[in-house]
């Protein structure tokens, strides 16, 4: 931990070296958030980008009250919903032209036999509100222990915990209604 | 007893164990030390302009529909015409006579 706090210091006081590392420690970390968030690989990587440019440039700003990686973890959540905003403005001004469509996204690091179950979830997962969102995706995607979220998150354990059941119901919810039209 | 639809929902909900941690492209490395070397360009926000640019073009796009429309309909007025019906109104009216 202190070594991470360390790597952040270095980067501060401009060191390349301590940034690629950095980089190397947490690159799949941020991009598999912003993956699931984005559901288009694409704007994971510009949104991965926009990160680690945040990170290097606020890195002097880093004061240590969080650990580095619920840091990080804040950036990432932040940027993703904010690029995601961003995308629907422009998507209503290009009169939703948009170029992929969630549905045909299929996560790179699911199993194969899982593929067409998991387009369902992801599916389903992009219709949830903003915080039951971030909660599920940090929960069961990045698999981060529920404290970590509820730090990344800035909320109680309780109030996670309580996200996380609203987000499974809407899930199932949304599912039920889905399952007529689903392919067989 | 578990329904096809439970069972499903539950394989859909279940979908995500055993997965992977996706992983970006090697390059992206590169990339992201390009942007920070780069000198940070002041971003004019656009959003706004937007509307503004949409507005101005639908509003000469209304103009010259207008301006069209105007030119061909059939009831639009020559000068020969308004002097024809300026007359039979004075006659109709008898407007000038004592």
């Amino acid at each position: 931990m202190d070594q991470q706090i360390h790597l952040i210091k270095s980067i501060a006081g401009q060191d390349q070296q301590a940034f690629q590392e950095l980089y190397t420690l947490y690159s799949s970390k941020v991009y598999n958030t912003a993956i699931s968030y984005a559901q288009n690989p694409a704007d994971a990587e510009e949104i991965t980008q926009d990160v680690f440019v945040k990170i290097h440039k606020y890195a002097a700003q880093f004061k240590g009250e969080s650990s580095v990686g619920t840091w990080i973890y804040r950036i990432v959540v932040n940027t993703s919903l904010n690029h995601l905003k961003k995308k629907k403005r422009f998507s209503f001004l290009s009169f939703g032209q948009t170029e992929t469509h969630p549905s045909d996204f299929d996560h790179p690091g699911i199993l194969l036999e899982n593929k067409e179950n998991a387009r369902y979830l992801f599916q389903s997962i992009d219709t949830l509100p903003e915080s039951q969102k971030t909660a599920f995706i940090l929960s069961f995607v990045e698999e981060l222990p529920r404290q970590e979220v509820a730090d990344v998150m800035e909320l109680s354990l309780k109030a996670v915990e309580s996200l996380l059941q609203r987000a499974k119901k809407n899930l199932r919810d949304k599912l039920e209604n889905a399952y007529p039209n689903r392919r067989k | 007893m578990k329904s096809d639809k439970d069972k499903w929902i539950a394989g859909v909900l279940g979908s995500l164990e055993g997965s992977k941690r996706a992983v970006p492209p090697p390059e992206l490395f590169a990339r992201i030390q390009q942007k920070i070397a780069r000198p940070e360009a002041k971003i004019v926000p656009i959003g706004s302009y937007r509307f503004a640019a949409a507005a101005a073009v639908l509003l000469l796009v209304l103009n010259v529909f207008v301006l069209h429309q105007y030119s061909k309909a059939p009831g639009s007025y020559s000068n020969e015409q308004v002097t024809v019906s300026s007359e039979s109104l004075i006659s109709d009216f008898n407007l000038y006579d004592q």
